[in-house]
C-alpha cells in the first residue's frame, strides 16, 4: 500500500507516492523545494528567472547558478545525443509560433501572427563553466521545457531515496522518476495519451521498480492558430512547425527520468525512424500511431488480455 | 687679418660651440627618454614567457568556456534501464499515470 499526495506546479500536475505514510509530507517538501528552484532558474514564463535574463541579455555573459548550469547541461546533452531533435535553442520557434505564455493562460485559438523559424542550434550557446555564466546570440531563446521536468523528478527522488525511509516515486506531468525501494509488484503506472486523465483512461498498466518513465503527445498541448491548423507543442528543431503527426503518444523507460523524456520526445519528433532508434538504444518503449495501433520496442510488455 | 675677420671667425666659433652643446642634449635626452620608454613598457606590458622560467609540468586545464557541442557530458545521456517494465494488473487504489503534458 502506497500514499500519494498532488497538487499543481510549474503549469503541471505534481504528484509523489511513498510506500511509508510517514515520510509522505517530507517527500511533498523536497518536491516542492526542486519545483521552486528549477522554476526560479527556468521558466520561459517569469520575468525573474535566470532563463529570462539569458534571453534578453544577447550578446553578453549571464552570471548563471549551479541549478541553471545542471539544466542546460542536461539539455546541451540531450541535444547531442539526438542530433539535434531535442534541442534547447528552440525559445524563439516556441514563442513566434504562439506558445508565448504559461499553457494555461494561452486563447483557445490565436489571433496573433504565428511564424515558424528554425531553431539557431545548441552549439551557439557559450557556458563559461567556472564563473558559472552562459552567452547567447542575438536571436537565439532557450527552453528548458524538454527536459528540465524531468529533471527535477529525478532530483527529488533521488533527495527522498538518500533522506528517507522507503521508497518514493515522483511524477510530474507525466514524467515518473522512482528512488529507495519499490513497493511489492513494484510501482503501478499507466501510460496513456494525457498525464492528466484518470487511471482508468485508455492505454495500458505496467509496473517498474526503478529509473524513469515518460510519455510524450501529440494529443495534449495544442492551440489553434486562427487558420485551419492546430499546432501541438513538440517543434522539430529544423522547421520551427510542431513535428509531423506519425505517433499520437510515445512512452520510454529508461535509467531516469531525463533519458526516458529526451528519447519520447525525440521519438515523436523522428517519425517512423524512432522504431529502430530506441531498439538500438535498448530502451523498452511503447508507440501508438495516430490509428491506435501499438508499436512496442526492446521488452516493452505485451498488453494484459482482459 | 684685419678686425672683421676676427669677429666673424670667433662668431663662428662660438655658433658651432652651440650647435655642438645642443647635439649633446638632443642625443642624452634621446637616450634618457628610450630608458623611460622602455621601464614604463616593461611594467605595462610584462612578458608572458621567459627563458628563465623553468616549465612546471601541469595537467592540461579543462577550457572554461565552452559552445554547446563541447566537450562535457560527452557520454550519451539515454540509457536503458535495469530492469524493463512488467506487465502489471494495476494497483488497489490506483497509481501514477504517465502521459503527455
Amino acid at each position: 500500500m502506497t500514499s500519494s499526495a498532488r497538487w499543481r506546479a510549474i503549469g503541471t500536475t505534481a504528484e509523489v507516492f511513498v510506500t511509508d505514510e510517514a515520510e509522505l509530507a517530507e517527500a511533498r517538501r523536497i518536491l516542492e523545494r526542486e519545483l521552486e528552484a528549477i522554476d526560479l532558474a527556468c521558466s520561459r514564463f517569469r520575468d525573474d528567472s535566470e532563463l529570462a535574463r539569458v534571453n534578453t541579455s544577447p550578446g553578453h555573459w549571464v552570471d548563471v547558478s549551479e541549478l541553471f548550469l545542471e539544466a542546460l547541461h542536461t539539455a546541451l546533452a540531450a541535444a547531442r545525443a539526438t542530433a539535434g531533435d531535442v534541442d534547447p535553442t528552440v525559445g524563439r520557434a516556441l514563442r513566434v509560433a504562439g506558445y508565448d505564455r504559461d499553457f494555461a493562460e494561452l486563447p483557445a485559438v490565436r489571433t496573433g501572427r504565428v511564424k515558424f523559424v528554425p531553431a539557431p542550434g545548441w552549439r551557439l550557446v557559450q557556458v563559461d563553466t567556472r564563473r558559472p555564466a552562459v552567452r547567447v546570440p542575438r536571436g537565439v531563446e532557450l527552453d528548458f521545457g524538454a527536459t528540465a521536468k524531468a529533471l527535477v523528478a529525478d532530483r527529488a527522488a533521488r533527495e527522498c531515496a538518500h533522506t528517507l525511509r522507503g521508497g518514493v516515486l515522483v511524477n510530474l506531468g507525466g514524467d515518473l522518476a522512482v528512488g529507495g525501494p519499490a513497493p511489492e509488484g513494484g510501482w503501478a503506472v499507466r501510460v496513456t495519451d494525457d498525464h492528466d486523465a484518470g487511471f482508468d483512461a485508455p492505454g495500458q498498466t505496467i509496473s517498474i521498480v526503478s529509473g524513469g518513465l515518460a510519455t510524450s503527445s501529440v494529443a495534449v498541448r495544442r492551440w489553434h492558430d486562427g487558420s485551419s491548423d492546430t499546432l501541438h507543442h513538440i517543434l522539430d528543431p529544423a522547421s520551427g512547425r510542431p513535428a509531423a503527426e506519425f505517433w499520437r503518444t510515445v512512452s520510454v523507460a529508461a535509467a531516469d527520468c531525463v533519458a526516458a523524456n529526451i528519447a519520447s520526445t525525440a521519438a515523436i519528433v523522428r517519425g517512423a525512424a524512432a522504431l529502430p532508434w530506441l531498439d538500438s538504444l535498448r530502451l523498452p518503449a511503447r508507440l501508438v500511431g495516430l490509428d491506435g495501433v501499438v508499436a512496442r520496442v526492446s521488452n516493452w510488455p505485451a498488453e494484459a488480455v482482459a | 687679418m684685419d678686425e672683421r675677420q676676427g669677429g666673424r671667425l670667433s662668431a663662428r666659433e662660438a655658433a658651432l660651440a652651440r650647435a655642438g652643446r645642443v647635439k649633446r642634449w638632443v642625443a642624452g635626452g634621446a637616450v634618457a627618454l628610450t630608458g623611460i620608454f622602455s621601464a614604463v613598457a616593461a611594467h605595462a606590458l610584462p612578458a608572458s614567457h621567459s627563458s628563465k622560467q623553468k616549465a612546471v609540468p601541469t595537467a592540461p586545464a579543462a577550457p572554461a568556456i565552452e559552445d554547446g557541442g563541447g566537450q562535457q557530458q560527452q557520454v550519451t545521456p539515454i540509457a536503458p534501464p535495469e530492469q524493463a517494465p512488467q506487465p502489471s494488473a494495476g494497483a488497489s487504489g490506483g497509481g501514477a499515470v504517465s502521459g503527455g503534458s
